[in-house]
């Protein structure tokens, strides 16, 4: 315990740092993700393949695989960021799909009465999209959304493995310099995770509740 | 225009889905003002007919002519078509993260870009019209089934349509809502409105048809005044229908 106590200042920064890399690229991800999923509801068929093989593709691949990449083979082909900066694209690159999907069915559980109104008043597929499919998709969309921020929390974890000093990384460096502690030290972290993803769960379901529509 | 023009004019129209023939050579003419009944067993075609009418159905043949005008199949103009054509659909399909008047105003404003202040005192007129001023900052779900389709109604009418498509307005209703609903309807027949409506209500259909459509098999078996077709039915296929229904 005392372990946890004198290391407090550490942890504190190592959160931050958890929290920062978790808006940068949850923020990131999720503009990218719904640029992908207007693509995977586009009249071109060629975007309607670049969504479907991106979301493919990038989904299948470990997290840990993908920062592997952006860690340690970006800065060998010349790409000179910081490790932190690195994990960001790592944890975009790798979460933008889940975030495009999470869109997607947020879009595909509208009704298809709802657009056949909307057809049937004359309404042009513009104003289609922008009137009835995205409030509602993204409405639809806002659980699914949540859960795979939570996702998103976790894996940034895997950025402590390789060289960012975040929470996970920031116990392992503890635990080096305190091997009698170790329990203490991740009992404690992971402690400080829960304080980000339960309420996050909670609050998906209330805004499930509120936000919602059923047809 | 010529007073014998029809609003609405089908000719020759078929349809497959996949190896089904859903309708078979169908030719019909819809006056001015004329109330058509389409009646017919489930699977006859009668709703694939009722949404061919502005398109949301696609036809495999035939042409659909709507006031002089021939269904384009461009998006652009097809809109425009749709916009001067009103439809009630069996599950209302009100827009659920509108409210009432939202669902009211929107195609009035959206499409016809008429002024919101305006268009909210027509709206809320309309529903008044229809008996459900009451609700109208509530959201759909909070209203019943009857009441949906009521502010379905409104909401077709507040582009004054040249024509109203409704296709099985009360099957989807609870038996005590459906009178609410034809009382509506009832009244618009009165206004000289065009309408074409498929329906298995045969007590509406007897007083508010000017003409009856009955349809089997994606085809249309008889045309018949109201009067007529519930006495002393021509076809065996109706006398066949009406003898379960009735």
């Amino acid at each position: 315990m005392n372990a946890v106590i004198e290391n407090f200042d550490v942890f504190i920064a190592a959160f931050g740092k958890t929290v920062l890399l978790t808006i940068i690229s949850g923020v990131i991800s999720i503009v990218f993700g719904l640029i992908l999923a207007s693509f995977s509801i586009s009249p071109s068929k060629f975007l309607r393949v670049v969504n479907a093989v991106y979301v493919g593709l990038m989904r299948n691949i470990p997290a840990a695989a993908h920062l592997f990449f952006t860690i340690f083979v970006l800065p060998l082909l010349g790409v000179k960021l910081s490790f932190f900066a690195l994990a960001c694209i790592g944890i975009t690159v790798y979460f933008s799909a889940y975030f495009s999907d999470a869109f997607r069915s947020g879009i595909n559980s509208i009704g298809r009465g709802q657009l056949e109104a909307a057809q049937a008043l004359g309404l042009k597929k513009s104003k289609i999209l922008r009137q009835i499919v995205f409030p509602q998709g993204i409405r639809n969309s806002v659980p699914p959304l949540i859960n795979t921020m939570i996702a998103l929390i976790k894996v940034t974890a895997i950025a402590g493995v390789f060289g960012v000093t975040e929470l996970f990384g920031g116990m392992l460096q503890l635990i080096n310099t305190n091997d009698s502690a170790v329990i203490a030290l991740m009992v404690f972290t992971a402690l400080l995770y829960s304080i980000l993803t339960i309420p996050a769960g909670y609050i998906a379901g209330i805004v499930e509740r509120k936000v919602v529509f059923t047809t | 225009m010529p007073a014998n023009e029809p609003m609405i004019s089908i000719q020759g129209v078929e349809k497959w889905f996949g190896q089904f023939h859903a309708l078979k050579n169908v030719n019909l003419d819809v006056s001015p003002g004329e109330v058509v009944v389409i009646l017919g067993p489930s699977g006859s075609g009668k709703s694939t007919l009722c949404r061919t009418i502005n398109r949301l159905e696609s036809t495999s043949e035939g042409r659909i002519i709507i006031d002089g005008k021939e269904l384009p199949s461009e998006s652009k103009p097809l809109a425009q078509l749709r916009a001067e054509v009103g439809m009630v659909f069996q599950q209302f399909n009100l827009f659920s993260h509108m409210t009432v008047l939202e669902n009211v105003m929107l195609a009035p404003v959206q499409v016809l870009g008429q002024k919101p202040a305006e268009v909210r005192e027509r709206a809320l007129q309309l529903l008044e019209r229809v008996g459900v001023e009451h609700q109208a900052n509530k959201r759909p779900s909070a209203l019943s089934g009857g009441q949906q389709q009521r502010v379905a109604i409104a909401r077709a009418l507040a582009m004054k349509p040249k024509v109203m498509l409704f296709d099985e307005p009360t099957s989807a209703l609870d038996p005590e809502m459906i009178k609410e609903v034809l009382d509506v309807i009832v009244e618009l027949t009165g206004e000289g409105m065009t309408m074409v409506v498929v329906t298995h209500e045969m007590g509406f259909a007897q007083t508010a048809a000017d003409r009856i459509i009955f349809m089997a098999d994606g085809e249309i078996v008889e045309e018949n005044t109201p009067a007529e077709f519930f006495s002393s039915p021509k076809t065996a296929r109706a006398q066949d229908f009406l003898s379960k229904v009735l």
